[in-house]
């Protein structure tokens, strides 16, 4: 124990003074994840926001037969409407942007609308990078415009419009607000934990395992009166406590985000549920889930790192191995799969449909357990394998 | 003590080794039945070209690797029975056992010493005798990466000696060094002679084992061509120099 304790402390003092792996466990989980998730939704509210505000430019051709309509749009604060006679030159006006909305109404509109008769019409944009906005507000004017030819023909035919709406229903969803949002981010928190977990992991399990063997190192600290187990486990601890330290720093850096969004764009909802999740025995719960598949990833990457003969070559094994295990963390997110006696014994997606459940605090405590059995059995196969691995002469002076 | 009793190391080799080497199995014998011993206080040499299997040799003895059959004692321990106890007294040396680079030498001499269960007394004496020895307080607390490559040589040298290892395996201890740090490697090959340890280093260079060896075992293709004293190997030199000795030995046309 004392040999595993000294190999331990030195692999993490050494791991320290590595800026890329520091890198790799603290600054991107906790600085650059949070800034990517609070600056691009920004980014896009932003533009939104610019696209729903601008004044659009509306020409319209055929005014003279539509004058109820023309009068309408030209109402409108946002819109600037102009008559043009003919469609010449439309394409043009449309892609270069001079024109936002081509409106083209025909001869018989106003007529069409005093004989109740339904009437064409056609709306002419290029929508392309601006999310659809432009197309949704203008159907939303026409609709305003339709409701008032209607309310006039009610009016017309002497008939009360509630006619129309024979269920006054009101929806009532019993699921809390905490179930629905935690339910909804929790399938993304797991997403984040696994994928954190694992890149935390990754670059020391390479650099304890295949960076020694390229360098040379390992051979000197395999010559020592440290027994192969020793090395072992005193490098298992230092690549677990990484993968642990990643999301963990993710979610310190997520939950910073959170609250300083909260400050500035005022949404106390938000906050009174987040911080109705982040309650100590959630976090602690959650805690608990990462820790088996921290065990499992660092067993694993050890295994492989160390079968490999280069820093390089074990990068290109565990690159792809990435993907293999965000796979069943994007399957919990699909909508209908839930924790049940046999999800529960899928490792990652177990995790990610267990951490799901426990956010949004409607977990059952049999499936929990059976998920803890699970992962628990798995990370001391993967523990018991790299070990039994670490001590193949073929593996390590693989040539 | 070292014993080295019948020994063979097979390596499994892969499908496309196989071919490239043109071999007929995919079994190749690196160590075929080698048999010697090394004495305490005398320096035992393992002579041969590059791949005749003195760095497999050596790792056997050092635990790192198992022999296929016969069995190895260092200090009476088994090397595949008492792993720990063979290490424990034993230095290694060789070109593939490189320092950590984010250590200063002063955490990696700790470090070793630690893993070698030294009391903190005894540790801090031989290190200081040690670090006199090769002058080397200058740079005790700077990390192993910006060392010089003689620097780092004697920095490697405290390294295998601080647990003061009654057996030290050199592998090819001066390839690859220049006049200075190699004169330095062979002092302290002597110097460890002189405390009554068991010495073993392997070498390609004929120079070296005239200048130390009291024992030596000639090894060419995994086998033992020769193994006796310095003496006896040149009362039954046929060949006028240990160039065409070795040639002659091991039947390969000059």
């Amino acid at each position: 124990m004392k040999k595993i304790k000294i190999i331990f402390l030195k692999e993490l003092k050494d791991m320290f003074r590595d800026r890329r792996t520091m890198f790799f466990m603290i600054v991107f989980p906790a600085v650059i994840m949070p800034l990517m998730m609070t600056a691009v939704p920004k980014l896009f509210a932003d533009a939104e926001k610019k696209e729903k505000t601008k004044i659009l430019n509306v020409e319209m051709i055929g005014a003279e037969y539509a004058s109820d309509l023309y009068q309408f749009l030209q109402s409108q604060e946002d819109l600037s409407v102009s008559v043009e006679s003919d469609t010449t030159g439309m394409n043009e006006k449309l892609s270069d942007g001079t024109v936002d909305i081509i409106l083209f109404v025909s001869e018989t509109f106003d007529s069409d609308i005093v004989r109740m008769n339904p009437t064409e019409m056609f709306v002419y944009y290029d929508s392309q990078d601006d999310m659809n906005i432009t197309e949704r507000r203008i159907r939303k004017l026409l609709n305003i415009f339709s409701e008032t030819v209607i309310d006039k023909r009610f009016v017309a035919m002497d008939i009360e419009k509630d006619v129309l709406s024979p269920l006054n229903v009101s929806y009532h969803n019993f699921a809390s607000t905490r179930e629905i949002v935690g339910k909804m981010i929790g399938g993304f928190l797991p997403y984040l934990f696994v994928l954190f977990c694992f890149m935390g992991a990754m670059y020391p399990a390479v650099d304890l395992g295949a960076g020694e063997k390229e360098r040379g190192t390992l051979e000197t600290l395999l010559i020592s009166p440290a027994s192969r187990t020793q090395i072992l486990l005193g490098k298992f601890g230092v690549v677990t406590l990484s993968g642990l330290a990643s999301p963990i720093f993710g979610f310190l850096g997520i939950f910073v985000a959170i609250t300083r969004m909260a400050d500035s764009t005022a949404a106390p909802k938000i906050m009174e549920i987040a911080y109705s999740i982040l309650q100590p025995e959630t976090i602690i719960l959650v805690l608990t889930l990462i820790i088996p598949v921290a065990v499992f990833f660092s067993a694993l990457l050890l295994s492989l790192s160390i079968y490999a003969k280069t820093f390089k070559e074990a990068q290109s094994i565990i690159g792809p191995l990435n993907i293999v295990f965000i796979v069943p963390v994007l399957i919990g997110l699909v909508p209908g799969i839930k924790l049940d006696y046999i999800t529960a014994m899928v490792p990652i997606l177990n995790i990610s449909l267990a951490t799901k459940e426990v956010i949004a605090g409607t977990v059952n405590y049999w499936l929990l357990a059976e998920v803890y059995v699970v992962m628990f059995a798995l990370a001391a196969a993967s523990l018991a394998f790299a070990l039994r691995w670490f001590k193949n002469e073929n593996v390590i002076f693989r040539v | 003590m070292i014993n080295v009793n019948d020994v063979s190391k097979v390596f499994k080799i892969s499908r496309k080794q196989k071919k490239e080497m043109n071999l007929k199995t995919r079994d190749l014998t690196a160590v075929d039945r080698v048999s010697f011993v090394c004495k305490p206080g005398r320096i035992f040499t393992l002579l041969g070209p590059n791949g005749a299997g003195k760095t497999t040799m050596l790792r056997m003895i050092a635990t790192m690797l198992d022999p296929s059959s016969g069995q190895i004692e260092v200090n009476g321990y088994n090397t595949v029975k008492k792993p720990e106890m063979v290490r424990k007294n034993l230095g290694f040396m060789s070109d593939n056992t490189a320092l950590y680079d984010r250590l200063t030498v002063n955490e990696l001499i700790q470090y070793y010493a630690e893993l070698n269960e030294m009391p903190l007394h005894e540790f801090k004496k031989r290190k200081n005798v040690l670090y006199d020895l090769l002058d080397m307080h200058d740079f005790a607390s700077r990390r192993i990466a910006k060392l010089s490559s003689g620097m780092k040589q004697k920095t490697s040298i405290v390294r295998t000696m601080i647990h003061n290892p009654p057996v030290v395996i050199f592998d090819e201890p001066t390839s690859g060094l220049d006049v200075m740090t190699s004169r330095a490697i062979i002092e302290l090959i002597r110097l460890c002679k002189e405390e009554e340890k068991t010495v073993i280093f392997s070498t390609h260079r004929m120079g070296e084992v005239q200048l130390l060896s009291d024992d030596l075992s000639i090894i060419h293709k995994g086998k033992v061509f020769f193994t006796g004293t310095r003496t006896e190997f040149e009362t039954q030199m046929v060949s006028d120099s240990y160039e065409d000795e070795f040639i002659r030995l091991t039947g390969e046309p000059s």
